[in-house]
């Protein structure tokens, strides 16, 4: 796939680019601003950019309203944020009502190569990576996930993380029809209606945000 | 203040002079009227009175070019021409027509101490209408056209009455006039209205004190009463003339002191006093009583007018000088604490215009706090270009009136005042060093989080190619001590401001915060923003005293309330049911909170509530 890569900090970007073409991706432009980086993917029409919050010019969330802009603006992009701190407030609004082919981590994350390359990945192929620390602040604000029980509310968080259902099974050290089983319950908890597997899991992990960012509209 | 030209002091000094060798020449003349009796010391008292007010128009009017001083020189000349006309009458020189002008003399004079005090008010408020005056000269003419007629035609002692009792009438006119003016004036200038509105009715006191005091004297003890109503007319005048130049003497005179004002309310309310009693002493001789109770009578209850003219001083100070009493009930206090002018100001103003809930709104600059026509906000005091810098917020319209009426308080005010200016701008300094902090926080942090992790990162990309087991053991153990080191970075942060709280402000960070806690927490929040140093101290208390009371009190519910008052201050209470015993001086948490509140001029308060503890703050907004 092709990648674009915002980040200020020269060490760090370059380790990134390393770390995706070590990968076998194609980095088909490495910068260090916001202004940058639209430019860049408006002239090198990556599958990916993976893009920093806090970035020159002012220095403060350009990284995260560049994103936004490139995620209603180019249709298809994947786009994942890294982080400093987060929070799920930032995360809807990241997500901006469509979690697909969208990844929000922290930048620590990048240590663990492999599981970052395949978050990475998972995101370009359209699905959602959300941080777990995201998930530290989720309760039930959502009404519905009252009606969820702890477990398929664990479920539901690794689902948001962008887990797969083996991934998931081994997480919680259940077998994989157990979570198929908490899947099916989850959907049919959240009253979504029943169609594409893919579409339900988008539309659950929406909600999940949902639930974590607050009472929104 | 429109000025006119006054004579030159010269010109009184010579008007004296002619009036003195008149009278002296007057002294030559037989007395023949056998009616009305006057004897030489009288006479010389009346002409003294004329003189001295001459004399003192002539000193005061190198300042005095006012309309009053020529009313005052004009009332001199026209009580020291009195004796010298009354002599000529009662020497039977010239005939009638000197008879009918020393029995209508008196006109003069007397529409003199009404025209004088109404226009040193005038002068002293700037009031520019001429009304007052205006009625009184259309009285006087009136009432000494009808005197004349009814001495002309014989027969008409009706009108004569009539004239009278509506030429005495009238001098209701110029105390109505003068008191008008005193209304809504502060300061000097209040001072200077109320010297004139006494002025106004020291004629009137003296005057008919002295005529009672002639009839008591009269009826007990034979007495001509002619001689002490002259007397009075003599002082009455006198004083007349003194004060109403008083009201327009120069800034700063001892006679515009508040305590010689005061003295002068007093001396009048003496004066009433013996009025009062002169009244008593008529009303017993009437009833048939011998001379001497009827005198004890009076001089008992002249003595007994004393006890609510103590009453009065009060009255009488709040009027000379309507501060005086929050300057009083502030003396009273005693000396203030640091930070507690506004408190002690406020307590004090409550008290004295009986309004419990007013609050007090400050503004050191002059460019906030415009007061609120739908309630009664009041300003109390102004900065020096005239905008409000301090404003009483009340509903209750009796209080915003008796707030009104305070005047010029600006002097007591300004402790308050000062104290809001520092306050105001060590939030400044907190803000700006709040912004420098952040700045610096996430330069630091963001700087060395990013490095660390390149570092970690570039690192463990490169143990991959080496081929040596061993080195790459130790690859792993750099990339792992880095990544503890990006962790330790990012825990220092701690104190850092979440974004949410600068970006969305206080109650989406406080949801956010304690959504873990969510069916343990009740939060009443208030949706508008304001600003970020009270924003983020508010953020704090919470964060740690909702932490301290679901780790160490083990509280099932924390009810956390958040809001802002009318006085523009924050109120942050959090209050669990959990085992209590709190005290800032034992948890560290608590202590560093207690230090973060003050830093930004609030308060911080940590005590029992029944069962658990209520940790209360109250922060000033910042502007």
């Amino acid at each position: 796939m092709r990648v674009v890569i915002a980040e200020d900090q020269v060490l760090l970007r370059d380790g990134l680019v390393r770390l995706v073409e070590g990968a076998g991706h194609r980095v088909v432009a490495a910068v260090g601003d916001a202004r940058q980086l639209v430019a860049a993917v408006n002239a090198g029409r990556p599958d990916l950019v993976l893009t920093d919050v806090r970035m020159p010019p002012d220095n403060t969330d350009d990284g995260a309203r560049a994103a936004l802009l490139l995620r209603q603006r180019v249709p298809g992009l994947a786009v994942v944020v890294l982080t400093q701190g987060v929070d799920a407030p930032t995360a809807a609004r990241l997500a901006d009502g469509r979690a697909d082919a969208f990844g929000y981590l922290l930048k620590d994350r990048v240590l663990d190569t492999d599981t970052f390359v395949a978050q990475l990945e998972a995101v370009a192929a359209g699905g959602t990576v959300i941080d777990d620390a995201v998930g530290d602040g989720v309760r039930r604000e959502d009404h519905r996930l009252d009606a969820l029980t702890e477990r398929e509310r664990e479920v539901l968080g690794r689902l948001a993380s962008g887990r797969s259902n083996p991934g998931i099974a081994a997480d919680l050290v259940i077998s994989r029809r157990t979570v198929d089983a908490h899947l099916r319950s989850i959907f049919a908890k959240l009253a979504f209606d029943v169609g594409e597997d893919d579409n339900q899991r988008v539309l659950a992990v929406l909600r999940w945000l949902a639930g974590a960012s607050g009472p929104g509209p | 203040m429109r000025r006119t030209r006054g004579f030159p002091p010269l010109v009184w000094l010579l008007v004296a002079a002619a009036g003195l060798v008149g009278f002296a020449l007057s002294l030559g003349l037989p007395w023949r009227d056998t009616e009305l009796r006057l004897d030489v010391t009288t006479r010389a008292v009346m002409a003294l009175a004329g003189a001295l007010l001459l004399g003192s128009v002539a000193r005061a009017s190198a300042d005095a070019s006012a309309r009053h001083a020529w009313a005052v020189g004009a009332l001199g000349a026209s009580v020291l021409a009195y004796p010298t006309v009354l002599a000529v009458a009662a020497a039977e020189v010239g005939g009638s027509a000197t008879r009918v002008l020393a029995n209508a003399w008196h006109v003069v004079p007397l529409t003199l101490v009404q025209l004088a005090p109404l226009l040193a008010g005038a002068h002293a408020v700037g009031r520019t209408h001429r009304r007052w005056e205006r009625a009184v000269l259309v009285v006087a003419g009136v009432g000494a056209a009808v005197t004349a007629v009814s001495l002309a035609v014989p027969g008409s002692e009706l009108l004569l009455l009539v004239a009278s009792v509506s030429w005495f009438g009238s001098f209701a006119i110029a105390p109505v006039g003068t008191w008008a003016g005193v209304r809504g004036t502060s300061g000097e200038v209040r001072r200077r209205a109320l010297v004139a509105a006494l002025a106004s009715l020291v004629p009137v006191v003296v005057i008919t004190g002295c005529v009672l005091l002639g009839l008591v004297a009269t009826t007990v003890g034979g007495t001509d009463g002619v001689t002490l109503l002259m007397l009075g007319f003599s002082v009455g005048t006198l004083s007349c003339g003194l004060l109403s130049l008083g009201a327009g003497a120069p800034q700063g005179s001892p006679v515009l002191h508040t305590s010689t004002v005061v003295a002068t309310m007093h001396a009048l309310l003496a004066a009433l006093s013996l009025v009062v009693g002169a009244l008593a002493t008529l009303g017993t001789a009437a009833a048939e009583a011998a001379p001497g109770p009827a005198v004890m009578v009076g001089m008992v209850v002249a003595l007994a007018t004393v006890l609510p003219w103590w009453w009065l001083h009060r009255w009488t100070l709040r009027v000379v000088d309507p501060a005086s009493e929050v300057r009083h009930e502030l003396a009273r206090l005693g000396p203030v604490g640091a930070g507690g002018q506004r408190l002690a100001l406020l307590h004090v103003l409550r008290r004295v215009v009986g309004d419990g809930d007013l609050e007090l709104g400050y503004d050191p600059d002059g460019s906030g706090p415009t007061p609120d026509p739908g309630r009664h906000d009041v300003v109390v005091a102004r900065s020096a270009t005239g905008s409000p810098t301090v404003v009483a917020i009340t509903a209750d319209p009796a209080a915003a009136h008796r707030l009104r009426e305070l005047g010029d308080v600006d002097v007591q005010v300004e402790p308050a005042l000062l104290e809001a200016r520092v306050e105001q701008a060590s939030l400044r300094a907190e803000s700006a060093a709040q912004r420098e902090r952040t700045r610096l926080s996430n330069d630091l942090h963001d700087g060395i989080q990013g490095r660390l992790l390149g570092l970690a990162l570039q690192l463990q990309l490169g143990a991959r190619d080496l081929g040596d087991p061993a080195a790459a053991l130790l690859a792993e153990e750099a990339v792992t001590t880095l990544r503890a080191a990006v962790e330790d970075v990012r825990a220092l942060g701690g104190g850092r401001l979440p974004d949410v709280l600068v970006r969305d402000g206080l109650a989406p960070a406080l949801a956010e915060l304690l959504r873990p806690l969510h069916p343990l927490v009740g939060l009443e929040l208030p949706t508008a923003r304001f600003g970020a140093v009270a924003e983020a101290a508010a953020y704090f208390v919470v964060a740690e005293a909702v932490t301290n009371a679901v780790k160490h009190a083990t509280a099932h519910r924390v009810e956390v309330r958040v809001r802002v008052r009318d006085d523009h201050r924050v109120e942050v209470l959090v209050r669990d049911d959990g085992c209590g015993g709190a005290d800032p001086r034992l948890g560290r948490g608590l202590r560093g909170l207690a230090e973060r509140v003050a830093a930004v001029g609030g308060v911080l308060v940590v005590r029992d509530a029944g069962p658990g503890t209520a940790v209360e703050a109250v922060v000033p907004c910042a502007s």
